[in-house]
């Protein structure tokens, strides 16, 4: 048993959860400054 | 708990709020700035208000009683809270919404739409919509504020209504969306710390991850018999293939709450906030952050209560509050935590609500003002601002006034209502406008039509919940729901609306004739590829033809 938690189902949501929060997390780091190439114009 | 202490708490936090809220107004000049902060917004603060928009009090107290009946499978909402409403919204639907809003001058949702399509309908349409639906979603939030307060600060309940409608009111009306943006990210900062506050104490109190989740899994033999004659087997475990309760989490919870989302107005018009991609992607990791320390603790917290009631009391969590499972999460609080913590708690819930009220109270607002008076009046952007700051009041005085009339029955369909009909109306447009260039003016109106009146229909004569708790079918025909057949009373409207409103907006767009191509150049200026291609395979379709 996985973190105390006996159902795939269950765990793989508890897993999923985190898993997706650090997806959040690693794109924003990667990402941080990127994306105001062509923003420019704006000005 | 001390009640004087309390009321300071309380009244220091009003204060911050106002002050924010001044700040706000003293920025705040054009109808750009009014609508959309001027497109400047800091990544901080986008997210912070988009994530406490999008989590009601309702999504802590009410989801987290829910875990705390039924258990950890309600984990689901929050991995597709965090992958599909912040991850694929900002990232898919975000950058694009915020360049084409862009390209198009668009300040509202239904504008953008409109734009898009180039139909002034869809504008007043989308408007209506919103500004229909919306209150009763308003004053479910206001209610459970309004209570929470009665409860908490022994304010008398009708008093409780007038102090929050006033206070919001007054930062919407004059700060408009630097008001809300601004205070959510005072709001949300307060229940962020709160939250993760709350989820290392509960882990920490009872012994950790792995061995608080062991001991709750163990506890399955005390698993309620009421949740057990539904289909649910354990904290740990998901409910039986098929039962009421698995139809209830798979259905309503994890597609109509997770995926809903991605169609609310009031979300989607952050995206145009920002001034750039880097201050999205900026968002996303903040967002991300946000969503699971909030949503996750209160889920977790919900699940786990049950073997600190266990403990200490002999029982669990369902058996503690008597059956009322929305006292789990706050029976829990004030009994297992430190007393200064549930003055933080308190002003976390207080937070949770009044930042989703204000988004509520402008997106309303909006609708009123920009969408539907100015497109009917044919006006241009004169008095914009001045016509919204109308809106927004009729929006408060609607809102207070359902709250004083509505029976409870109702009330809780409130916001399952207003997610359906949303998701149902725009979720397949939004999409088709942002990605198909192929798609028509006529088939956007299909869509948003057939969504509309395909969920409303779901809503009040299958839905089993929706249908019961309105009565409209009850009344109409005499019986409760129109079908007994299971599946169809536990299955969500957007699961049947989405699709149809997604056929008809595919199907009509073929058979009418596309849009000028000047114009989707204009749209998708700066997005992906140039539409040159798409739109030349689109003239040899129809020379075929």
């Amino acid at each position: 048993m996985i973190l105390g938690i006996p159902d795939p189902w269950v765990l793989s949501g508890f897993l999923l959860t985190i898993l997706a929060t650090l997806l959040c997390v690693i794109y924003g780091i990667i990402n941080w400054n990127k994306g105001d190439e062509d923003e420019n114009y704006l000005e | 708990m001390d009640l004087l202490i309390l009321s300071i708490v309380f009244i220091v936090y009003f204060l911050l709020v106002g002050y924010v809220g001044y700040l706000a107004w003293k920025k705040t000049k054009s109808s750009e700035d009014f609508m959309l902060a001027g497109r400047k917004t800091h990544p901080y603060i986008m997210a912070l208000s988009y994530g406490a928009t999008f989590i009601s009090t309702a999504a802590i107290v009410g989801f987290g009683g829910v875990s705390g009946q039924f258990g950890l499978g309600l984990l689901w909402l929050v991995f597709l809270n965090i992958f599909v409403g912040i991850f694929l919204a900002f990232i898919v639907l975000g950058k694009r919404t915020r360049r084409m809003g862009q390209n198009l001058e668009s300040l509202t949702f239904p504008e953008f739409l409109s734009r898009r399509f180039q139909s002034k309908f869809i504008q007043y349409f989308s408007g209506l919509i919103i500004f229909l639906g919306m209150p009763i979603y308003a004053s479910v939030v206001l209610i459970g504020a309004a209570r929470f307060m009665e409860t908490s600060l022994f304010i008398n309940f009708h008093l409780s209504l007038i102090i929050l409608s006033l206070v919001v009111s007054a930062y919407v009306i004059f700060g408009g969306i630097k008001g809300v943006m601004y205070t959510e990210a005072v709001q949300g900062t307060i229940m962020f710390v709160g939250m993760i506050f709350l989820l290392v104490f509960t882990y920490w109190i009872l012994g950790g991850i792995e061995s608080s989740h062991m001991a709750l899994t163990n506890l399955a033999p005390h698993f309620p018999a009421s949740a057990q004659a539904l289909g649910g087997t354990g904290w740990t475990t998901f409910p039986t293939l098929g039962s009421d309760i698995w139809w209830y989490l798979v259905s309503t919870i994890i597609v109509g709450v997770g995926i809903g989302v991605l169609a609310q107005p009031q979300l989607i018009v952050r995206f145009m906030t920002v001034k750039s991609d880097k201050e999205l992607n900026r968002a996303v990791l903040m967002g991300g952050l946000f969503i699971f320390v909030i949503v996750g603790t209160s889920y977790i917290v919900g699940a786990l209560s049950n073997l600190y009631f266990f403990d200490t009391l002999g029982k669990v969590g369902v058996d503690v509050v008597g059956g009322n499972i929305d006292k789990i999460i706050p029976t829990f609080i004030s009994s297992a935590l430190p007393e200064w913590f549930v003055y933080i708690f308190l002003l976390t819930l207080l937070a949770a609500a009044m930042s989703t009220l204000s988004s509520q109270y402008l997106a309303q607002g909006t609708s009123l003002g920009r969408d539907i008076y100015q497109t009917l009046k044919k006006k241009k952007d004169v008095g914009s601002v001045k016509l919204t700051r109308i809106g927004i009041l009729i929006a408060v005085v609607l809102a207070f006034i359902l709250s004083l009339i509505l029976p409870i029955s109702v009330v809780a369909q409130g916001t399952a209502l207003f997610y359906g009909i949303c998701a149902a109306a725009f979720l397949s447009v939004y999409v088709c406008a942002l990605f198909w260039k192929r798609a028509t003016r006529e088939g956007a109106i299909a869509g948003i039509v057939s969504g509309t009146v395909v969920s409303l229909f779901w809503l009040l004569f299958m839905f089993k919940k929706t249908a019961i708790g309105l009565g409209v079918c009850k009344f109409l025909t005499g019986q409760a729901i129109l079908v007994t057949t299971m599946p169809w009373p536990a299955v969500d409207a957007l699961l049947i609306a989405v699709p149809i409103s997604l056929i008809f907006t595919v199907i009509v767009s073929l058979l009418t004739k596309p849009m000028a191509e000047e114009h989707i150049d204009k749209c998708y200026n700066g997005i992906g590829s140039t539409s040159n291609n798409l739109i030349k395979t689109n003239e040899n379709i129809n020379k075929d033809h």
